[in-house]
């Protein structure tokens, strides 16, 4: 069988990029491939975009016929959309277009072009209502920051974790993201500042989520033996999961649970031949601080209830024993819904290749992506390792 | 929401209708047309009691755009006595007093309107018991 | 057999702002102000509440206790002078949420305060006529009055609702009598804001002689003279106008005293008769008369005779007392209730 590998990947800074569309974006992410790449464009047979909700935020449908003849891309192109698990979806469906042998050479193209809305309560309701059930949460006045907030409180009663603990997240990926040039703050957090900011939905500020931004995303997805031809630069994707839960929180039966993540890390783990313990590093995520603390727990990285004291102790910062969103993660990385699920695989090809400079976790050998969309309703993980 | 999904959900956002499976009894709401634990598709109508308990909440400090006109505002989950949850705001109720098991009552009230010169919104939500 | 009131409810808001707030935005003397119109506090509608909201809340509490399927209800009349929506009745949401749909009539009324009790006549004569087994009429309103205008103290929120039919009867209807004529007292343009009115004028040659023509008119098409009933409500704009109407026509104060919800509520101009009417009724014996004269501006008064029947007592296990809605309240302050009212518009 084919071995996939990821054989080159990119982004754009994640930001408010007021002065670049949705198609500068891509063709910015698209040209840099192929600059530090050695292969032609007319190489790549296949492009798959993940995009969360570029009909809502640009009124542009059908971005894969639009990016790939924007571009020069003579490649079978379409869109996957999985709310905010876009990206990894969309990677996903990549990798079996290559395992089935249908496509030798894909490019997987994360993609969102948020601040064309301004207002963010204007950009609070196309979240919600993708992620969300729309009719029964969002219509009726709930927000995906209030069924975080109920979670949260769930997890906190359940475990006994501390409002502190939750906001370590944050602090955490933002001192991870001060050693990465690409990312969106740069700037270290405290916790007094998380909890004085703003209430979002109690028990949760504005700063235990993520800014709204713009970018692109793009990784090279082929064979090993076509890697091999042009770069020697490559990690292998080892397993692929996907699972889904009830898109209502009302339904779940304990809030501080997510079983679809539990079930996509299973299933990657197992088709990677991994235990959690394998993991070097992991991109999991962070829309909001509480939904990494159970990613941890459901991925297994941590037992039920430890992620929180773990985060507080250092253990998930860069230089930790189990070093988490390395990047700075979604929360200070930036958050570009689509493109968000890509450049978590970004962050681990520059991992598990060495070149990930002050980030750089050491003898990293397997990595871990993980994407989910709203509070559990599409959860994607993904295993990659250096052979 | 649309008109049209307006005017097709219109029982159970204004009264609660549920539907019942005939063969084993399974209650749902948001209704189902087929029983999804014994694939069975004729199931009955049925108006909830409106009557249940609070779950959990949070206060809404940042509504999405058709909420801004109400926030902050309170959400949360709510059994029903027919043993069902489901999401809904909780209102008329103060800070002091929403507090996790609390009884609640069916209310009627506005959702959001398009505009001052669209459709606007009723449904359920849930209050404290008069 | 007898047509009458098989089931009633009412429904109030809960945010109360005080007259005193008022004036002491205005630069007024609030405790003189109370004084004057007999009013301590009245209802603001939350900014989810309207006059459809508060209909299909009272009329739940009026059908349960009426006993009535809802497939058994053949005419849902609403009437107020603040229907959400121009065209697009607030009858058909009240009828689709109590599950009345579709077989039966409907249709918004309007005559200023009155529609309510206009309503009531219409389901009267359908049921008494036999073309419908029983209906529902309902007052409501969720009216405004201009910041800084006399109205803005008395202006309220809230409605009752009334299911009407030949079984299951608390209060029967003896009689009906309606004194009606062109008198421009009160008026809202159509697409207008607030309501203007003739001040001084709406008293005299429009409120009172409304009121007290059709009370005298309905004893004299009954043959009963003041001293047949034990209870009487009138339609309360204020605190005063009432018990001054009442006076003129030689009823003591103690009759009329309970039906006034205005002291605590303000008025609810469509529900205004018809809240007092209920409160009556919560605390009304088996065999006791009671006299409901409305007022409309516009203008006309629509007046009934009721007595109570002995089905009362259990019938009001079954629905909610005007107190418990009295007793409900949280206060606001000027600011909050500008910005309920849309008199502060955030979009
Ligand atoms: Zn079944």
């Amino acid at each position: 069988m084919n071995k996939v590998v990821v054989a080159s990947a990119t982004m754009t800074p994640f930001t408010d990029h007021y002065d670049r569309d949705i198609r500068d974006l891509a063709s910015e992410a698209i040209r840099d491939i192929f600059r530090k790449t050695e292969i032609e464009r007319s190489a790549v047979d296949g492009l798959v975009i993940g995009s969360m909700a570029s009909m809502s935020f640009t009124n542009q449908g059908n971005l894969g016929a639009l990016i790939a003849s924007e571009n020069n891309l003579n490649s079978a192109s379409f869109t996957v959309e999985a709310g905010e698990a876009s990206g990894q979806a969309a990677l996903r469906a990549a990798y079996s277009l290559i395992k089935s042998g249908m496509h030798e050479t894909v490019l997987v193209l994360g993609l969102e072009k948020v601040t064309d809305i301004v207002k963010l309560p204007e950009i609070l309701s196309v979240v919600n209502h993708v992620n969300m059930d729309s009719r029964w949460e969002a219509d009726i006045g709930l927000t995906l920051a209030s069924s975080w907030a109920m979670i949260a409180k769930s997890h906190m009663s359940q475990y006994g974790i501390t409002r502190e603990q939750i906001a370590s997240v944050a602090v955490k990926n933002h001192y991870n993201a001060t050693f990465n040039p690409f990312a969106q703050f740069k700037s270290k957090l405290r916790i007094e500042t998380i909890l004085r900011a703003p209430a979002l939905a109690s028990p949760l500020t504005l700063f235990d989520t993520c800014a709204a931004a713009d970018g692109a995303a793009a990784v090279l997805l082929t064979t090993e033996e076509k890697a091999k031809s042009f770069t020697d630069q490559y990690i292998h994707v080892k397993g692929t999961g996907l699972a889904h839960g009830t898109l209502r929180i009302a339904e779940r039966d304990r809030l501080y649970s997510i079983p679809a993540i539990k079930k996509a890390a299973k299933d990657a783990y197992e088709m990677a031949g991994i235990s959690p313990s394998d993991i070097d590093v992991a991109e999991v995520h962070d829309s909001f601080t509480i939904a990494e603390l159970i990613a941890l727990e459901e991925m297994g990285i941590f037992e039920p209830g430890q992620s929180g004291p773990a985060t507080e102790d250092g253990r998930t910062k860069k230089d930790g024993d189990r070093p988490i969103n390395t990047s700075g993660g979604m929360k200070a990385r930036g958050y570009p819904f689509g493109a968000a699920g890509i450049a978590q695989v970004v962050e681990i090809y520059e991992q598990l290749l060495g070149i990930a400079g002050e980030r750089q976790v050491a003898d990293a050998n397997i990595g871990v992506t993980q994407a989910l969309a709203g509070t559990g309703g599409t959860s994607v993980v993904h295993v990659f390792g250096t052979a | 929401m649309s008109i049209a999904d307006y005017w097709r959900l219109e029982a159970p956002r204004f009264r609660l209708e549920a539907t019942k499976c005939t063969n084993c009894d399974k209650i749902y709401f948001p209704p189902k047309r087929v029983c999804p634990i014994c694939n069975n598709d004729e199931l009955i109508h049925m108006d909830l009691s409106g009557r249940g308990r609070l779950i959990t909440f949070t206060k809404v400090e940042k509504p999405a755009v058709e909420f801004e006109y109400m926030g902050p505002y309170y959400v949360g989950i709510v059994e029903l006595e027919e043993g069902i949850r489901i999401s809904a705001s909780i209102v008329d109720v103060a800070e002091e007093q929403i507090k996790e098991g609390m009884p609640l009552e069916l209310a009627f009230r506005k959702y959001y309107a398009i505009g001052d010169e669209g459709i606007v919104y009723y449904g359920y939500k849930f209050r404290p018991p008069l | 057999m007898q047509t009458g009131i098989a089931g009633y409810g009412v429904y109030i808001p809960m945010n109360r702002i005080s007259v005193e707030e008022i004036a002491r935005v205005w630069g007024e003397d609030g405790v003189r102000v109370s004084r004057s119109i007999n009013v301590f506090e009245k209802s603001v509608p939350s900014l989810d509440e309207d006059t459809i909201t508060i209909s299909v809340e009272a009329a739940r509490i009026a059908l349960r206790m009426s006993g009535f399927s809802p497939s058994s209800i053949g005419a849902v009349y609403v009437g107020s002078e603040s229907h959400p929506f121009a065209v697009y009745p607030s009858a058909v949401h009240v009828a689709e949420a109590i599950g009345a749909t579709p077989h039966l009539t409907a249709a918004d009324l309007e005559f200023a305060c009155k529609a309510g009790t206009a309503g009531m006549q219409m389901v009267f004569g359908m049921v008494g006529a036999g073309q419908i087994e029983a209906g529902l009429a309902i007052g409501t309103d969720t009216s405004q009055g201009r910041p800084g205008d006399a109205l803005e103290y008395t202006a309220g929120a809230g409605g009752a609702a009334f299911v009407i039919g030949k079984d299951n009867i608390v209060a029967e209807l003896e009689g009906t009598y309606s004194f009606t004529t062109d008198t421009p007292d009160f008026w809202r343009r159509e697409g207008a804001s607030y309501p203007s009115h003739g001040s001084r004028f709406t008293g005299a040659p429009a409120y009172f002689r409304h009121v007290i023509s059709a009370a005298k008119g309905l004893m004299e098409q009954l043959g009963l003279t003041i001293d047949d009933f034990d209870r009487v409500t009138f339609h309360q704009p204020n605190g005063k106008f009432p018990l001054n109407a009442a006076r003129a026509l030689g009823i003591p104060s103690e009759k009329i005293e309970d039906a006034l919800a205005v002291k605590y509520v303000g008025n609810t101009y469509s529900g205004a008769s018809i809240v007092g009417l209920a409160r009556q009724l919560d605390i009304a014996k088996p065999g006791e008369r009671i006299l409901l004269v409305s007022y409309g501006s516009g203008a006309g008064s629509d007046a009934f005779s009721f007595v109570v029947t002995d089905l009362i007592d259990e019938a009001r296990q079954h629905g909610v007392p005007v107190d418990t809605f009295i007793n409900r309240k949280r206060f606001i302050d000027y600011a909050t209730y500008a910005r309920y009212r849309g008199k502060i518009r955030i979009k």
